[in-house]
């Protein structure tokens, strides 16, 4: 019998799953409804915008801060 | 039909059938709704069924369409239905469909011209001569009254705006209204007192906001007002009406206000500040009693991609020229485009105006100000930063394509006949552009997420495959995974109905 499930379809590349997941696992599964393989995954709808911003928050931490501040440096030689 | 993600119009499908029948007992919303929401071949469907007397089988009609356009049919019976302009009956014993009566009753109205004179307005025969609205006058003012609205939301928000021209802006200040409506759908965000004067910031759906075209900008607003509508004491669905009898006038012509009631004349007075109809005022301060629609009204419901182009041309043209008040410039190549793009990522923009210089500097790092001349440099963290304020790359690369200076059209044309397979069409802005502004798009937002719903555990592949096919057809679809048999749709009604109908069949 098929069953349809409620929720958002959170697409991504396997690294940022990865930390969805970790993010999950360390708040007792309140995020993710179902995993189904390395780039999606089934959330709870009222929680995406709370995803999105741990995992930001995770990447920034991982990657370090903005170290693209000399980017905005324009000058006449490049 | 371009589905330019209009959120708005998703809106008008989440109401009740009861309410859409009320909505069609006006022929101006049932013409309207044909005309700019229909597909071709939906179009097709009505028209046909709409002299008929009785209902066709649902048999006959899938034999009209090819079996290759399978997909296009069931898209289009799929919009009639959730538009409520088709329902299922059964005739002589067979599943048939017929138009619902409001619906067809008011467009074969609207058609022949039959009904009252309220369906599409009386018109003025009372205007004196010498205060008749002239259709440049009428884009004038429209075009003052929205791009005043644009520039509170940007200029306010801008860094780069204090100089050059606080007192025009003073001028455009949109009313106090329409402050509130943008801040009732988060466009903008208001910060401080009301003794100490209050400053608007812009929201990430105000920056998503600006960059649409005007068509879709004004029906975001007004299904803004809409929503709001019961806040003021006023019935959605005559609001809705009311807009789509106004987008069915004239343009040039003076409409009479005295067959309006207490709601739609309070509507119409929200409108002027729009801009989307003008009222003259008499010397007592009172509004006359006529009015007129400016081309922000007559286009609304306008399916025709020309009429469209020409309100974003007529009413744009002082966004993308130095400004309305300075006649010789309004004139020279108005309607062209000003931005040159190298694939340096350097830019320039031959404009003064200061609502598209505080657009360019969302993405853009601006850098030097010349009378009629912005230059600048997008970088990385520029585009990124936009991207952090909710603008798409799509967004970026549409605004940047379709204000692209006339140089570069020639250039890109140019590049086209040299080429030898023409199939492939060159892009207006350099490639290595495009490719870079949605690869620092992608690094950013490397997750998508989509609501709705996910169908699964189908026992066998069969199963699986029909209603997933379907789901495809009508446009629903949005992911799929063969192997696991499972799919995501974001919308399940129609799936819905189509796996308890195939239930029903293999059962009978």
């Amino acid at each position: 019998m098929p069953k349809a499930v409620k929720g958002a379809l959170l697409q991504c590349d396997p690294p940022q799953m990865a930390m969805v997941r970790k993010i999950d696992r360390e708040s007792q599964n309140a995020y993710i409804i179902e995993e189904i393989d390395d780039h999606t995954c089934l959330v709870k709808e009222n929680k995406v915008e709370e995803i999105k911003a741990r995992v930001k928050e995770l990447m920034d931490a991982a990657m370090g801060v903005d170290d693209d501040d000399n980017d905005d440096k324009d000058s006449d030689l490049d | 039909m371009a589905d330019t993600t209009l959120h708005s119009w998703e809106y008008l499908e989440t109401l009740p059938g009861t309410q859409f029948y009320r909505l069609y007992r006006s022929p101006a919303s049932a013409l309207a709704i044909f005309r700019k929401r229909l597909t071709s071949l939906a179009k097709s469907f009505v028209m046909m069924l709409l002299y008929m007397p009785a209902p066709l089988p649902v048999k006959q009609l899938e034999l009209l369409v090819k079996d290759s356009s399978r997909g296009e049919r069931e898209y289009a019976i799929d919009l009639l239905h959730r538009y409520h302009i088709f329902k299922d009956v059964t005739y002589s014993g067979v599943k048939a469909y017929a138009l619902t009566p409001d619906f067809a009753r008011s467009l074969r109205r609207a058609l022949t011209g039959a009904g009252d004179t309220r369906s599409f307005g009386k018109v003025a025969t009372h205007v004196p001569g010498d205060q008749k609205g002239t259709i440049t006058q009428l884009d004038e003012y429209a075009q003052q009254r929205w791009e005043g609205i644009l520039g509170y939301m940007v200029g306010s928000s801008s860094i780069l705006l204090e100089t050059p021209s606080t007192e025009r802006q003073a001028a455009m200040q949109p009313s106090l209204g329409v402050i509130e409506l943008l801040k009732a759908g988060h466009l903008i965000e208001l910060s401080g007192t009301y003794s100490r004067g209050q400053s608007a910031k812009i929201t990430k759906e105000g920056f998503a906001f600006v960059l649409q075209d005007i068509n879709t900008q004004i029906w975001a607003l007004l299904f803004l007002y809409v929503d709001n509508a019961e806040v003021f004491e006023m019935d959605k669905v005559d609001v809705l009406s009311f807009l789509f009898f106004i987008s069915s006038l004239e343009l040039g012509l003076a409409y009479s206000t005295t067959p309006l009631d207490d709601t739609q004349q309070r509507c119409l007075s929200d409108l002027v500040a729009f801009g989307i109809v003008y009222q003259p005022m008499r010397d007592d301060g009172t509004p006359v009693d006529y009015f007129y629609p400016t081309r922000l009204a007559t286009t609304l419901t306008s399916d025709s991609s020309t009429a469209l182009s020409t309100t974003n041309t007529t009413i744009g043209t002082s966004l993308s020229t130095s400004s309305s008040s300075s006649p010789t410039s309004a004139n020279t190549g108005a309607t062209k485009g000003f931005i040159v793009v190298e694939t340096n990522y350097r830019l320039y923009a031959y404009t003064s105006s200061p609502l598209q210089i505080a657009l360019l500097s969302l993405f853009v790092n601006l850098r030097s100000r010349h009378p009629n001349l912005v230059t600048g440099k997008m970088s990385k963290s520029s585009v990124q930063r936009a991207i952090r304020a909710g603008i798409t790359a799509d967004q970026i690369i549409s605004y940047l394509t379709s204000h692209a200076h006339p140089q570069m059209r020639r250039h890109a044309q140019a590049e086209q006949s040299r080429n030898s397979d023409h199939a492939r069409v060159v892009p207006i802005l350099p490639a290595t552009i495009l490719d870079q502004i949605h690869l620092w798009q992608l690094e950013r937002d490397r997750m998508t997420t989509t609501p709705g719903f996910l169908l699964k555990d189908f026992p066998n592949h069969a199963d699986y495959e029909a209603p997933c096919r379907y789901a495809d057809e009508i446009g629903v679809l949005v992911w799929k995974n063969d192997k696991k048999r499972m799919f995501f749709v974001n919308r399940i009604e129609g799936v819905r109905a189509f796996m308890a109908e195939r239930r029903a069949n293999a059962q009978a």
